[in-house]
């Protein structure tokens, strides 16, 4: 690390600190806030230079070869000093999330960069493992993926043996260049006590397109925003979403779909699950600027409550700002359809056979194009069992 | 290229943005204290519980924050204390049409009424500013007990029902503009439906603000007995003034066991207005109510007509409209809460955004553990005139309760380019064409309307589409 790389990050981190004990926690008349209370993230015990422990991977060599980086925010190469300094001076997510955002700016410990040349396809997607073991845990991801590059990235975040509860706030920052195509999974298998807060900002270059999946399936409390903006011609979003609750889990899932710029597109498929108490609350925004003509944007939220005691919120939203646009969402809630299970046990299936490949078929549809890891597949079944 | 408009601007000026000089036998003083409210009750003559409820409503009016949603930079600039409470415009409520002052009977008849009387008027609750002045019944109405009264006739005459059931759907508790109208209610109507009776023609009520800086704080309650039916038409046309307007009315419908209301409004305020309504519906069981409407006008119109489906086997059906033209932000949409079993709902939105205004269609579903087999269906259409005009759907669903079926879908879009090529090359003008496309957009919406209102509202969105192309 360069001696200005250093003093920026001191900077940075000095400046947040103040920021975060100077920013009151946000009320539950912050709309933001109103189902799911600040409160799991409120890091009373929290000092500064707390410990975190970073993350895991291991990068392909054949993808150093191509001159890919992966490193740990502090130790990028003295060329990448400006983008990171960018990256650490300026606020990324909105205010309603400035608390949690300084907590972590000013406390990750090393953060992870990942660096995709312009130009280089990766053959193997890269794995980025965050392991949470700490009370709190800030991990931060800042991925640059250069004009017509092409990759798939990985972010996974789980906890690593057993520990006391992990109290987590993420923070993901991805860039993509003119014409790159990014396919990026972002997984939570968190244990069932722990509270976990994710914010992902993509920025889509020109004619570049970002496939998205999450699965998102662990935590008593899980809340996060995708924030994807469209910022140049011809770029486009594809996010697809799993979210599968038990016990008495909380989801808070936002997405954003930001049109900035003029022949822009997105689509967004997200589906939802839920057993016994838990409870989902799905919001998620198109919005189209005034520059933004002649976009398209979709948007599709189902839900299925397995039982009496669950509950499903969904709050697709459009704020439309200029009129050249073809903008539709839909949201539906509600069991799985009589009609189906009626076929399936006709052919001899149990109700609970039933269930199960009703529920895969569904999943399916939505990450079946991709390759679920083990950990996710295992908590999907286990939920299935 | 240039078309010529089809109606001329002055001449919507002259047709509805008339006033009358102000003659007001008595004007309460600007801004709002706990004396003003004092004062409306006592010379209303009210009962002392009216004057509680008033006062009570008043301190939660005080202690209410303003709404932190919305358009807030429209809604944080209204001037409190610049607005007056109460006007009461002539020495009594006429049921004489002879009896009318001639200056108000003007602007009814710019307004027709008395021609819509003609035609099938079932009673008039004509609101002129602040109290009723004109009301009558059809006998038939009358031999079959019904009660179509102005609110505060309502209260005088029938104290025991009013009180039974007033604030009951709407407590002052529920928001800071529902305190406010609580606070300071004047006029509106009081409809009772006895059990099993029929009403087989609309009952119509016609709101108008006058005065510079007229507060209208209408107050409606309408309670349909078991097994009743009834059809309540309220439009609304106010004159263009430079000073702001406030109306803030509260509007609770009671429809009890296996009983049909259907509430019609179309609303066409003055640009300066600001519309602030609390207006919902409690369902009973097997009981069906229907909101049908429309919102044109204002600077801003926040209006969600809702429905709490209180009893098994009740059904609800909301139909909005709303045209945002320059300067207008119409913030509306619609509540269903489902809180019995076997229970349904539709909501229906169409929105037009015109010459920069802002139309937004904010909704609620919610559905409580105990209402098992509920189904919804929500469908919003947005049509977009120009591009610096906007849209906006904030739909909220909330389902607590497994065996339900609830749908949702939106949708935003302009024009399209061969929609007008194959109308135009039917020998129409490109602003004939628009025209025709907006009425056949809003279709769903004027085919529930009576005709005399499907005609007028026809004439409002041309006159509002006015130079749209061109």
């Amino acid at each position: 690390m360069t001696a200005t790389q250093e003093l920026s990050s001191r900077e940075a981190r000095r400046g947040a600190w103040k920021t975060f004990q100077q920013t009151l926690e946000p009320a539950r008349t912050v709309e933001t806030w109103r189902r799911v209370s600040f409160s799991a993230w409120r890091m009373d015990a929290l000092t500064d230079g707390q410990s975190s422990s970073g993350f895991k991977a291991a990068l392909d060599p054949e993808a150093a070869k191509l001159g890919v980086i992966l490193s740990s925010i502090d130790e990028a190469p003295a060329r990448f000093s400006e983008v990171i300094r960018a990256h650490l001076s300026s606020w990324i997510a909105s205010p309603d999330f400035r608390k949690l955002e300084a907590a972590n700016l000013s406390q990750f410990r090393g953060g992870a960069f990942l660096y995709i040349p312009k130009g280089a396809r990766l053959e193997k997607p890269v794995r980025i493992s965050f392991a949470h073991r700490d009370a709190y845990e800030f991990p931060r991801l800042f991925a640059v993926i250069e004009d017509g590059a092409e990759a798939s990235i990985v972010e996974e975040h789980f906890q690593d043996g057993a520990s006391a509860k992990v109290s987590s706030v993420a923070f993901s920052h991805v860039t993509l260049g003119r014409g790159a195509k990014a396919r990026w999974f972002y997984q939570q298998t968190l244990p069932g006590d722990a509270s976990h807060f994710w914010h992902q900002r993509a920025e889509v270059g020109q004619d570049a397109l970002l496939q998205h999946y999450s699965a998102i399936l662990g935590g008593s409390v899980h809340k996060s925003e995708l924030d994807v903006r469209l910022s140049a011609p011809g770029a486009r979003s594809e996010l697809k979403g799993v979210v599968f609750g038990e016990k008495s889990q909380a989801f808070d899932p936002h997405t954003n779909q930001d049109h900035r710029a003029p022949k822009t597109s997105s689509d967004l498929l997200y589906r939802t699950a839920l057993k016994d108490k838990a409870r989902a609350i799905f919001t998620g925004l198109i919005r189209v600027e005034k520059d933004a003509k002649g976009t398209e944007a979709y948007q599709q939220n189902n839900n299925v409550l397995l039982s009496n005691a669950a509950r499903a919120d969904s709050t697709p939203v459009l704020e439309i700002l200029t009129d050249d646009v073809r903008c539709k969402h839909g949201a539906t809630v509600g069991p799985l359809s009589a009609d189906e299970r009626f076929y399936l046990e006709s052919r001899g299936l149990s109700p609970e056979e039933a269930t199960k490949v009703l529920l895969m078929g569904l999943f399916d549809h939505v990450l079946g194009q991709t390759p679920v890891p083990e950990r996710v597949v295992a908590e999907i079944e286990r939920r299935l069992a | 290229m240039t078309t010529k408009p089809l109606i001329d601007k002055d001449d919507y000026q002259t047709k509805y943005g008339f006033h009358d000089p102000e003659k007001y036998l008595f004007k309460a003083d600007k801004g709002l204290t706990r004396d003003v409210v004092i004062d409306i009750s006592k010379r209303k003559s009210e009962p002392q519980w009216m004057l509680d409820f008033r006062l009570k409503a008043y301190d939660i009016y005080l202690s209410k924050p303003m709404p932190t949603w919305g358009n807030t930079q429209l809604l944080n600039a209204i001037n409190f204390d610049d607005i007056y409470y109460y006007l009461k415009p002539s020495k009594n409520t006429a049921d004489n049409w002879d009896q009318v002052p001639t200056d108000i009977k003007n602007t009814f008849t710019k307004l027709g009424i008395p021609q819509a009387e003609q035609k099938f008027l079932a009673g008039v609750t004509a609101q002129y500013d602040s109290e009723a002045v004109y009301h009558q019944i059809n006998k038939e109405l009358e031999k079959q007990g019904v009660i179509f009264l102005d609110m505060d006739a309502g209260l005088r005459e029938f104290p025991d029902l009013v009180r039974e059931y007033f604030g009951t759907v709407i407590p002052a508790m529920d928001n800071k503009f529902a305190a406010l109208n609580s606070a300071v209610w004047s006029g509106g109507s009081f409809v009772y439906v006895p059990k099993n009776a029929k009403v087989a023609l609309p009952l119509q009520a016609y709101f108008r603000i006058n005065a510079e800086k007229a507060g209208q704080f209408e107050r409606t309650l309408i309670i349909a007995d078991e097994g009743s039916s009834v059809h309540y038409i309220e439009g609304c046309t106010a004159p263009t003034w430079s000073a702001d307007a406030l109306h803030s009315a509260v509007v609770e419908l009671i429809a009890k066991k296996s009983a049909h209301i259907r509430y019609t409004t179309i609303q066409n305020w003055a640009n300066n207005v600001y519309n602030l309504v609390t207006k919902r519906a409690v369902a009973h069981e097997d009981a069906f109510v229907e909101w049908v409407d429309g919102n044109l006008g204002s600077k801003i119109t926040m209006k969600f007509p809702g429905v709490v489906l209180a009893g098994r086997g009740a059904r609800a059906e909301i139909l909005s409209c709303a045209f945002a033209g320059k300067g207008q932000h119409q913030d509306t949409g619609a509540k269903l809460v489902f809180a019995a079993p076997n229970t349904s709902g539709t909501i229906v939105s169409k929105s037009i955004s015109k010459d920069g205004g802002r139309a937004s269609y904010r909704g609620l579903v919610k559905v409580y553990p105990n209402a098992t087999d509920v189904k919804v269906n929500v469908r919003c259409d947005a049509l977009l005139l120009d591009e610096k005009s906007r849209s906006d759907t904030y739909p909220t669903m909330e389902i607590n309760s497994e065996r339900v079926n609830i749908g949702h879908e939106a949708s935003v879009y302009k024009i399209g380019e061969e929609q007008l090529f194959y109308l135009q090359s039917r020998g129409l003008s490109e602003s004939e064409a628009t025209t025709m496309i907006v009425n056949g957009f809003f279709e769903a919406f004027t085919k529930e309307l009576p005709l005399e209102y499907a005609v007028e509202l026809n004439r409002l969105i041309q006159l509002e589409m006015e130079g749209a192309v061109g």
